[in-house]
């Protein structure tokens, strides 16, 4: 005798509505799943399963806000005001504030539980929150009683396909039953770093979804709560042949026959060298070379605002302000103090798919590196980073700063060049007519590349590579400064 | 209002489909397993009967069959509730099956069509 599975048993999928969350929940919730919505006080909790709920009204769906001890419900909703998710006209229609309290106080949790069950028959919603779950563990007298409220919880919400969400002030994952029997173990977390404070979420474990592992950086906003899943948790390997025929102009002849006819198209090139050598103009060089063949490009940096970038530009003649007036070219810039560079990184990759980019230049890394939370995983942030771009198909530059006078014993280098396919080194050459910048491939990985040391040249009326014009120069210091020879005997 | 029988040895199940039937208006009775069912139903005649399948001392199945092997208990609606996709064909035709997990809506619709 074959049964056939009912609705019930396909659960289907809840989204929330928080931008970046369901990605972080491998998709959603689970219909009537129970959640525990953990984080001590100002975690963000109340807010985020609001946000959740007003999204839910906003899918026609009715959501019961049940509170135990817990903020009055006229201070709640005072509060929500202010953030444009909330919607006046929904409270008390499709979104019901109730408490439990008095249940709970008078009859325990059978009490608690049978109005429960009473104000989901009556109201039928999608989602219930229950803010102050603390009370229950107060109210209940032993771990059993808890463990069996829960249970029997769990199979209330399930047979009226409520997905519920459970808010208490916990922290982490132990073998207490309001860790063990919830199909999902949720926390919000604010951590220390410096003087800094930000805040994390972390899903300790989701029934039935394929969620991202370890922390994710989230801020409150007007808007609600903002997440941003932790790149280096979401790379996957590699999909399709890669193109390493495509070449990708610089606009500079002499410098494309050095990479073998440009740079593959995806790759990424790290171009170091000291302050002042010609890093951001090589950078803008090639974007003007990328918006005059009909591309779209995307400029990430730190240290010059939009306004300081173009006018640059302009004074060495590489066109660059219509491309921006009109968005073929487009420029992300945040100065480098207190960067969440997850929601950067989210940002740029967010603006590069609306764009169309098929061109980036990162500039100044070690901007973002320093100003950076958790700064230990900036390498690994910046690897799957560069993944995601390599996987878009977008050529990328990447500038990193070399200190003018090397402190080995001081490095904070991130190592970029290690991350990259490509590597060019600029330098400056002290010359007896004066400084002269030089340039080195250094490496190209996907392709044979001339490894000479060419001249970079920056002048009012552009830039240019030239062959070195010196037979001979005087190195002035270690690392600094490079001797420009011909290829060509003098 | 009619009587249900709800037998499963799950106590969340019980305490669900008891809170849930009673507001809804049903009189609700429990029982943990098919043996403790039988006891119950000889005291007090249910219109409906909602059993799960797996169940210990008694199971669902031995359950219908011994209200089938009854002629006075043989007419009593059965809903049977198993979580397994194939269960042993029961004697008794009248029989109503569902693939647990059940919604309390499907739950509510199979009882008006079997209570009428």
């Amino acid at each position: 005798m074959t049964i056939h599975e009912s609705q019930t048993s396909l659960r289907a999928n809840v989204d929330t509505g928080v931008p970046g969350l369901d990605e972080i929940l491998g998709g959603g919730l689970v219909r009537g799943g129970v959640y525990l919505l953990e984080g001590m006080a100002g975690a963000g909790k109340t807010i985020l399963s609001s946000q959740i709920g007003f999204h839910r009204v906003s899918r026609g769906e009715k959501v019961l806000y049940m509170t135990l001890i817990a903020e009055s419900h006229d201070k709640l909703l005072a509060h929500l005001k202010g953030l444009t998710f909330f919607d006046e006209n929904a409270v008390a229609q499709q979104m019901l504030f109730v408490s439990g309290y008095h249940e709970l106080m008078q009859d325990g949790l059978d009490g608690f539980l049978k109005l429960i069950a009473s104000s989901i028959y009556d109201y039928r919603p999608s989602l219930m929150i229950i803010d102050g779950f603390r009370s229950a563990r107060e109210f209940s007298e032993t771990e059993l009683s808890l463990s069996k409220f829960i249970h029997e919880l769990n199979a209330l919400v399930a047979a009226m396909d409520c997905t519920t969400l459970l808010l208490a002030p916990l922290s982490g994952n132990e073998p207490h039953p309001e860790h063990t029997l919830v199909d999902g173990l949720i926390e919000l977390n604010r951590f220390s770093d410096g003087m800094r404070r930000a805040r994390e979420i972390e899903v300790h474990k989701l029934r039935a979804r394929n969620h991202l592992m370890g922390k994710h950086y989230f801020r409150i906003a007007e808007s609600g709560l903002l997440m941003y899943p932790r790149l280096e948790s979401q790379c996957a390997p590699s999909s399709g042949p890669v193109d390493l025929k495509t070449r990708i102009s610089f606009g500079l002849p002499h410098l494309d026959i050095m990479f073998g006819g440009g740079l593959s198209q995806g790759s990424t090139t790290t171009l170091i060298g000291p302050s002042g050598v010609g890093k951001t103009m090589l950078c803008l060089q090639f974007l003007a070379a990328g918006v005059a063949n009909g591309e779209r490009c995307l400029y990430l940096g730190s240290y010059e605002g939009p306004q300081r970038l173009l006018g640059k530009a302009e004074a060495v003649s590489i066109p660059l302000n219509d491309a921006y007036q009109d968005g073929r070219l487009a420029i992300q810039w945040q100065p480098a103090i207190e960067l969440a560079v997850d929601e950067i990184a989210a940002n740029a990759l967010a603006t590069a798919r609306e764009i169309g980019a098929t061109r980036m230049v990162i500039d100044g890394v070690e901007g973002f590196r320093d100003s950076a939370l958790r700064v230990e995983r900036f390498g690994l942030f910046l690897n799957a980073l560069l993944h995601q771009l390599r996987e878009a198909g977008i050529t990328a530059l990447i500038t990193e700063e070399m200190p003018l006078y090397p402190d080995h014993g001081n490095s904070r280098s991130t190592r970029v060049s290690a991350l990259t396919e490509n590597l060019v080194l600029l330098r400056y050459a002290e010359t007896e007519a004066g400084l002269r910048r030089a340039i080195s491939i250094v490496k190209q990985r996907e392709s044979a590349h001339d490894p000479s040391t060419h001249e970079l040249v920056i002048s009012s009326h552009g830039l240019d590579v030239i062959e070195s014009p010196f037979s001979a120069a005087v190195s002035s210091a270690t690392g600094l400064s490079a001797t420009l020879q011909s290829r060509r005997p003098a | 209002m009619k009587t249900i029988l709800v037998v499963d040895d799950e106590f969340d199940i019980l305490t669900v489909w008891r809170l849930l039937l009673e507001r809804h208006g049903y009189t609700v009775l429990t029982a943990s397993n098919g043996a403790a069912a039988l006891d119950q139903i000889r005291k007090t005649r249910p219109d409906v009967i909602v059993s799960d399948c797996m169940m210990p001392v008694m199971s669902g199945l031995e359950l219908c069959a011994a209200l089938y092997a009854d002629p006075n208990l043989r007419t009593i609606p059965v809903i049977l509730c198993s979580a397994a996709a194939d269960i042993p064909a029961q004697q008794n035709p009248s029989i109503q099956y569902a693939r647990k997990p059940i919604s309390f809506d499907a739950l509510l619709t199979m009882l008006k069509r079997v209570s009428g």
